[in-house]
């Protein structure tokens, strides 16, 4: 009894912020979860975007959170589900504006420049920010994707469950990419 | 992996958290979302409304339209259900039924409609009150009585004799005159055995 009134009054946040969202439909938890997550879901956006569409996706996505919530199940990740649903968004975007032919390793979407701040160092590396940002942007989507969502902390399995693609094929995205990322740096560092 | 390619790895993650920490939102952008988000709410409820309201048109139209389909006997006094439509019995004539028994052996019978046997019933009915009571026209008194039938343009000669005897036992009304529309009561055998007034409802014949 004691303990129950004790639970009861100092409730402990639940880990799956989601899985409780998705059971209560309670504001409170999608307070947490904009608080835990958005800022990783808007780089990511941005990254595969720019600034203004991602803030607009941003937008678009949690207003899924709350519509498709009931979907949601608690034995995926719940940053995964959200990044699943921030890239089906995305994509749908970019049909809509007729952006978008296909998700293939050569459909080259360069993602619109915004004001780069180039010349700027980072760190003790002698590449500039504005050189990685721009040969971030010169990798085909699904490259830039497999190397963001790896940066994110994904696993292969979160990726692939996000990506809707085969473990096969991120693992080759995320070599191509990376490979490409040297070219192009190297190309820079050359050209510094 | 070798030294290049873990040197490579972690240049790339410095770059990427340096990259992340410069496109992060603001405090005001993350209330922003979430006041649209939760703003959005009741906008949610209402196209829920909207599409159950729709729901319940469709259900309501297509009741309308089925039952002005099937049901063209608005009033059927039986009616069997199938899984395709209803069947009105009325639009038979004769209904065949064929099955096996309780004893095995193949029956058949035929049903004949409800409606026209209530049909056969009132003609016969009327037939056989027409049987019984016959109109017609008093045409003339003297000794005898002559009635003009409203049954095939007959005339009805009625004998004093039979008069006589009818009056005799009251079965005939007083007051009776000529031009009067009078009522002949017929027994089984077809003999008259009343006469009277037709009544306020026949004043003439076929009326």
């Amino acid at each position: 009894m004691l303990l129950s009134i004790k639970s009861w009054l100092f409730e402990t946040p639940s880990k799956d912020c989601m899985a409780s969202y998705a059971k209560s439909g309670d504001n409170r938890y999608l307070e947490q979860l904009i608080a835990l997550y958005s800022n990783d879901l808007h780089h990511y956006l941005v990254t595969q975007s720019n600034t203004h569409l991602a803030y607009d996706v941003s937008q678009q996505t949690w207003l899924k959170v709350i519509e498709k919530r009931h979907l949601y199940q608690a034995q995926t990740t719940p940053k995964a589900w959200l990044f699943k649903l921030a890239r089906n968004t995305l994509i749908d975007e970019y049909r809509k504006q007729q952006r978008f032919v296909e998700l293939d390793e050569n459909t080259h979407l360069a993602a619109q420049n915004d004001k780069n701040e180039s010349g700027l160092t980072i760190g003790s590396s002698n590449i500039s920010y504005g050189a990685f940002d721009a040969a971030l942007k010169q990798l085909s989507f699904v490259q830039r994707e497999a190397i963001t969502l790896q940066q994110e902390g994904f696993s292969l399995a979160d990726i692939e469950l996000i990506t809707q693609s085969s473990l096969e094929t991120i693992k080759t995205r995320l070599r191509y990419a990376k490979q490409n990322l040297k070219r192009l740096l190297g190309a820079n560092n050359e050209q510094a | 992996m070798n030294k290049p390619d873990e040197q490579f790895d972690q240049k790339l993650t410095q770059h990427y958290k340096e990259r992340k920490a410069r496109t992060t939102l603001s405090a005001s952008q993350q209330k922003a979302l979430l006041n649209n988000a939760s703003h959005k709410k009741p906008s949610r409820l209402s196209f829920t409304l909207q599409l159950t309201s729709l729901a319940c048109a469709l259900g309501v139209f297509a009741f309308i339209v089925f039952d002005s389909n099937e049901g063209i006997n608005y009033a059927p006094k039986t009616v069997l259900n199938s899984s395709f439509k209803t069947i009105d019995i009325h639009d038979y004539s004769i209904i065949k039924t064929h099955e096996i028994n309780p004893s095995g052996s193949y029956t058949s019978a035929i049903t004949e409609q409800k409606h026209a046997l209530d049909t056969q019933h009132a003609n016969s009915l009327r037939l056989h009150q027409q049987r019984h009571i016959e109109y017609g026209t008093l045409v003339k008194v003297d000794n005898d009585w002559y009635i003009a039938s409203c049954n095939d343009e007959v005339l009805v000669q009625i004998k004093q004799s039979l008069l006589s005897d009818l009056k005799g036992k009251h079965a005939v009304e007083s007051g009776l005159n000529t031009g009067d529309m009078l009522a002949m009561a017929h027994n089984g055998k077809g003999q008259i055995i009343a006469l009277k007034h037709a009544g306020a409802g026949v004043r003439q014949c076929g009326a």
